[in-house]
Order: C-alpha cells, then structure tokens, then sequence
C-alpha cells in the first residue's frame, strides 16, 4: 500500500504544480491575473509530445514546449494590453481555445482521438545517482526523477532571489503593489509585466512538457484536468511568498500522488481522484480569514 | 491577484468584428491543415441550419445553453463570477434523473416539477461553497467553483458506478436507468429533435428578463453588481445579494441539467455535459449578460455546436475546430480597441455622421453607457 514510494510519485507530481505556480508568482507579483496556465500547460504537453514523435529527440521537445508556452504568454499579453482586453476573459477564452487547438491537431495530424501514444515518443531521460542508493528519503526524492523535477525546486530559490534581491525583483513588485507609484518614478509598466508573462508561459510550457515525457511519454486530451487550476490556488494562498507555493505545490502534489497510489487499491477510484480537488476546497476554506466589513474590503 | 469582473456594455460592431475575426481564423487553420475552408463552412452551415431537421437538432444543443447562459448572465451581473456552472449542471442532472427513477410511481406533471426541484436544489447546493468563499471569507470564488466542477465530475461517476448503475450495463459508458416515461419530455413536432424544454429555456430567458428589467430584486442585484459601494450606501445589503446571485445562478444552471435529462438523455450517463457551463459563460459573455444577448450567444454557440457535429460527420475535419472558432471570438470580444486598430471605429463615426440625428442621439447615449 502506501509505503516510503510515495515520495518518489510526490516529487513528480508535484513538479508541473511547482514549476507552473512558481511562473505565475511572477504575474501575481507584477499584478497580472493570467489564468492561462492551464491552457499553456496543455499545449506545452501536446507541443512536446508532438515533437518528440517527429523528432525522437528530447530537448527539441521541451524546447517546442517553452516556445509554445512562450507563444501563449505573448498572445495573452497582446490581447490584454494592446488591445485592452478584460484579464480573466481573455484568460478563460484562451483556455477554451487551446483545449480546442489541442483536441484539434491531435485529430487532424495524428488521427487519434482520446490520447496518443506510440513508440516513437522519446520521453525525457531520467538522471539515478549511484551514491544516494543507500541513503533512504534522498534515494526516492532525488533518484530516477528528470532534470525539469531539480529545476522545479530549484527555481524556488531562483525566484526567491530575483524577486527580492534583483533590482528586477524589485521592479516586478512594485509594479504589482502600486503600478501608479512604479510608472511616476520610471519603471517601464508594461514592460516588467510583460516580462513577468513571458517567464510564466516559459515555466508553463516545461510544466507541460513534464506532465506528458517527465513519466509515460503519452497525450491525453485535456490532461492537465486543473492543474494549472490548483497551480493557481498555490500561488493565490501564497501571498507572494515562493517558499510557501513550494510547500503548497507539495501539499497538492502528496493529494495527487495519494490519489494515484489509491486508484491501486480498494478505494474506488472515482474518490481517489476527487482528493486533489477536495484537498484545494478544504483548504480554500481554511486559508481565507473571515470578511472585516464590507466597506473596508471593497478599497 | 486581481478577479473582480465587471462586465462592459459590449457593441454590436465589436461582437461582430470578432465572429468574423474567429470565423477568418477558423478558415485558416482549416487552410492550413489542408482542407477547403468553403467546403468546410458550407457543411457546418448547412448543418447547422440546412434543413428543418438540422435546424431542430441546433436548438436541441441550444437548449441548455439558454439555461447555463442566463446563469453565467445572472452571476456576472450582480458582480460574482459563476465558474462553476459546469458542475451545478452535472449535480442537477443526477439529482433528478435519481428522482425520475425512484419516483415512477408519481403523476407526470408532478414529477416532472420534483425532477426540476432537485436540479434546482441539488445547483444551489453546489454553488455554496463558492458563495460563502467570496461573501463570508473574503476570497476569490473562482477557485472553488472551477475545483468543484472536477470534483462534481468525479462524484457522480462515483454515485452512478457504485450505487445507480443501470441493471446490465457493462460498458465504459456509466449510466443510471432510464427514468419514467411520463417524465420525459415531449417533443415539439414529432419526428424533430426539439423538445418542450426548448420552451422551458425561452421561459428561462424571459423570466431573466423580467427579474432585471421590472423588480426592485433585480435593481438590487444589478445595482450591487455594477457598483458595490454605491448600493451598500443606499441600503442594498450587498453580501446577501451576492449569495443570492450565486445561489439563483446555480439554480439555474442544475435545472438546465434536469431539463437535459428530460428532454434528451432520459438518464445521467458519463460525459453528460460537453462543456455546457464553459459554453454557457462564452454566451453570457457574448451577448454582454443582457437577456436578449444572452439568448442570441446562446443560439449562435448552440448552431456553431450542431455544425461543427455535422461537419464531423461528412468531412474528415474533427468538431474541436467548433472550439477553437469560439475561444477566438471570445478573445476578440473582449479585446475592445481590436475595432480601432482596424479602422471600423472610424468608419462608424463617419457613418454615423450622415446619418439623420434620430440615429445619432441613440448612439451619443449608447457610447455614454460605454464610458
């Protein structure tokens, strides 16, 4: 049953959530509501198998992933800011479009529908350290994962680092706290978050790269089932802090990998898989402080 | 992260620029995938409306978008943001086939009124959590709901495999049995898709209509809606019109589902819902949550739906082309200086500039209601 293996699934799972999240803190802190992780995601994971298929080669794979989630940022940061589009519309439509897109090609190019799976796809290789064999925790944690599970973790650092000891970070959260504030002393608004957008789609689309080579090299059809979703609930709890969406991303990727161990078992499936979701409403329930007055809260 | 929407007075230049733009993009992807994007459009057109039969089976698939639209409408009007539409839908849809079925023994006219109860009640239910999220604990509601809508898909494949699951059913499609007879729905024309419930969504419609047109209820909500502050100071208490809102919009959207179960599928199966509540906000959000508006996006993505399944059938080119026309009018919708950049803004004013003043003072007022 549930035994020390878990950790193994739980580093996994929890890398697209991680990694995605962690893009998103960007546009969170720069005051960017971009809801396009999902449909990012999504295109990332089918731009990378698609490579992969036509290509055999993992790293022109993951590339295409971040250039295609690199693509949609930008999409998203025209249509919201040279055209002034509403934020969450422009975020939700895209969603229903990229869904559509993937649906799309996957039946156009590939004559599959469902889910593509085939031989040819070349998943990403795994890296096993000899020495951490012994070693109990580390031997799951670390062993046997892809390079884009290190990154994840360690682009919490990263982050930490750029957003609050890099002049740049600086910037990015002025720009979030009082945009006003930034564009009088000089900082190019629309350039920071514009920015910020691209290194989210970027994040996103290795999430999605991840999510379809990181483990059994297959497309589905709308696989990310919300986890850009939950992505964004980590970073909306975090309060803009990276370690917390690290912890976060962990707390819904343990939900996850629970929920895939139990399918295993006896429990009926259907439940297992309900347990991210639920896991996410419980603590959205938990996270949110009660309203002071109505009249405060609206400022 | 900023989630509060408000939604614009939309103008019918833009709408249409954007359908033509998706319509432009369609045909091009189509292009691209080496298709003839005439041929393509003529087949989802002439099954979309080609004959009195395609016809029936648009309004069939328009249906539960009339339901689901108003609910998006109502929710976006009074301020709140109803993503969760998908799974109120899936909720109600159970919740009354479970009443069709252990209720044979019932009248029809009364069953059919509990059938519509329990979608309704089992909707409302659903939509608490996110209610209470925004109202009581100062959250974003969009969370939840959109949680709730893959939690909803997950219970009821649970509820249907493990204690509903029709007598001799083995396959991979999960159903519940059929529920009775005198509850189904009939159809308008016999022989023809379109059913009763096509009435009950119109009634839907106009119901919406008359809520924010003639009652004070309305005003309210629309009022805490369009300007929270300003209604909490004329005493209009505005938590509680947000509850309402959310709680009626679910309502709505878990009737839409017992209208679905009556009308069409006589049961709850798996994949009961393809998208209606996503289908149902890209109405609301087309037609700028008015009545008339809602109803008309709520047509054009239930044609666009009943096309692009035609366009499957005779051609090779999958119906996902459907959502892709729709994720880019939506996008372009919302995109309200695309109608500049292209020169149309300027058209129009120099249009209306010749125009005789009756023509003009409507527009002066309409663009009033823009800024």
């Amino acid at each position: 049953m549930i035994s020390i293996v878990i950790l193994a699934v739980v580093v996994r799972v929890t890398t697209p959530i991680l990694l995605s999240g962690m893009g998103t803190l960007y546009n969170d802190r720069a005051g960017v509501t971009n809801i396009t992780v999902e449909g990012s995601m999504l295109l990332g994971a089918f731009a990378s198998v698609a490579c992969s298929y036509f290509t055999h080669n993992w790293v022109l794979s993951v590339i295409t992933a971040v250039c295609c989630g690199i693509l949609v940022s930008l999409l998203f940061s025209l249509l919201t800011t040279v055209l002034s589009g509403v934020e969450i519309i422009v975020g939700l439509a895209m969603n229903v479009f990229l869904d559509g897109l993937t649906v799309f090609l996957l039946r156009q190019v590939f004559k599959q529908s469902g889910s593509l799976y085939s031989p040819e796809i070349v998943g990403i290789p795994t890296f096993h350290f000899k020495a951490l064999e012994g070693i109990p925790i580390l031997n799951e944690c670390l062993n046997n994962q892809t390079w884009i599970a290190y990154f994840a973790f360690l682009s919490v650092i990263l982050s930490q680092v750029v957003l609050f000891h890099t002049p740049f970070g600086m910037r990015v959260r002025a720009c979030g706290e009082n945009p006003n504030a930034a564009l009088t002393v000089g900082v190019n608004v629309l350039r920071v978050r514009l920015a910020c957008n691209l290194i989210a789609g970027s994040f996103c689309g290795l999430a999605g790269a991840q999510l379809s080579l990181g483990f059994l090299s297959l497309f589905s059809e709308g696989m990310t089932v919300g986890k850009g979703y939950i992505a964004l609930a980590a970073v909306i709890f975090s309060k803009g802090k990276p370690a917390r969406v690290l912890i976060l991303s962990v707390l819904f990727g343990f939900a996850e990998a629970l929920s895939n161990t139990l399918q295993l078992t006896a429990i009926p499936p259907e439940l297992a898989l309900m347990l991210p979701y639920v896991m996410v409403i419980l603590l959205t329930l938990l996270e949110f402080k009660k309203k002071p007055a109505m009249h405060k809260a609206e400022n | 992260m900023n989630f509060e929407f408000r939604q614009k007075p939309l103008q019918l230049r833009s709408i249409l620029i954007a359908v033509l733009t998706g319509i432009l993009i369609g045909a091009v992807i189509v292009l691209c995938c080496g298709y003839d994007p005439f041929e393509i459009f003529g087949a989802l057109l002439s099954g979309a409306a080609g004959s009195a039969r395609n016809l029936s089976t648009s309004l069939r698939w328009t249906t539960p978008l009339l339901f689901t639209g108003v609910a998006a409408a109502l929710s976006f009007r009074g301020g709140m943001f109803n993503f969760g539409i998908e799974g109120q839908l899936c909720m109600g849809g159970l919740a009354s086939t479970l009443v069709g079925v252990y209720g044979a023994a019932l009248p029809g006219p009364l069953l059919i009124l509990l059938m519509m109860a329990a979608g309704m009640a089992a909707g409302a239910l659903w939509a608490v959590i996110p209610a209470i999220v925004r109202v009581r604990l100062n959250g974003s509601e969009i969370v939840p709901a959109l949680m709730l809508n893959y939690t909803a898909a997950n219970l009821t494949e649970y509820l249907v495999h493990w204690y509903f699951l029709a007598s001799g059913s083995h396959g991979d499609t999960l159903k519940t049995e059929e529920i009775a007879e005198q509850a189904k729905l009939a159809k308008i024309i016999p022989g023809y898709q379109i059913t009763y419930g096509f009435i009950i969504g119109l009634l839907v419609v106009a119901l919406f209509w008359f809520l924010m047109k003639k009652s004070r209820l309305g005003y309210d909500i629309s009022m805490s809606g369009f300007n929270p502050e300003f209604a909490h100071y004329g005493g209009v208490n505005v938590d509680k019109m947000r509850i309402t809102v959310m709680l009626l919009s679910g309502a709505i959207a878990g009737l839409g589902g017992a209208v679905e179960v009556m009308a069409v599928r006589w049961r709850y199966e798996t994949e009961f819902s393809p998208a209606y509540g996503d289908d149902g906000i890209l109405a609301a959000l087309l037609g700028s949550s008015t009545p008339l508006g809602t109803m008309l996006g709520a047509f054009f993505m239930g044609f666009l739906k009943a096309g692009s399944l035609a366009v499957e059938r005779y051609t090779e080119v999958s119906r996902a082309f459907a959502t892709v026309i729709k994720g880019t009018v939506i996008c372009l919708v919302s995109a309200r200086m695309l109608s500049q950049y292209l020169g149309v803004d300027a058209l129009a004013d120099k249009v209306a500039g010749r125009l005789p003043a009756r023509f003009r003072k409507d527009r002066v007022n309409r663009e009033e209601g823009t800024t």
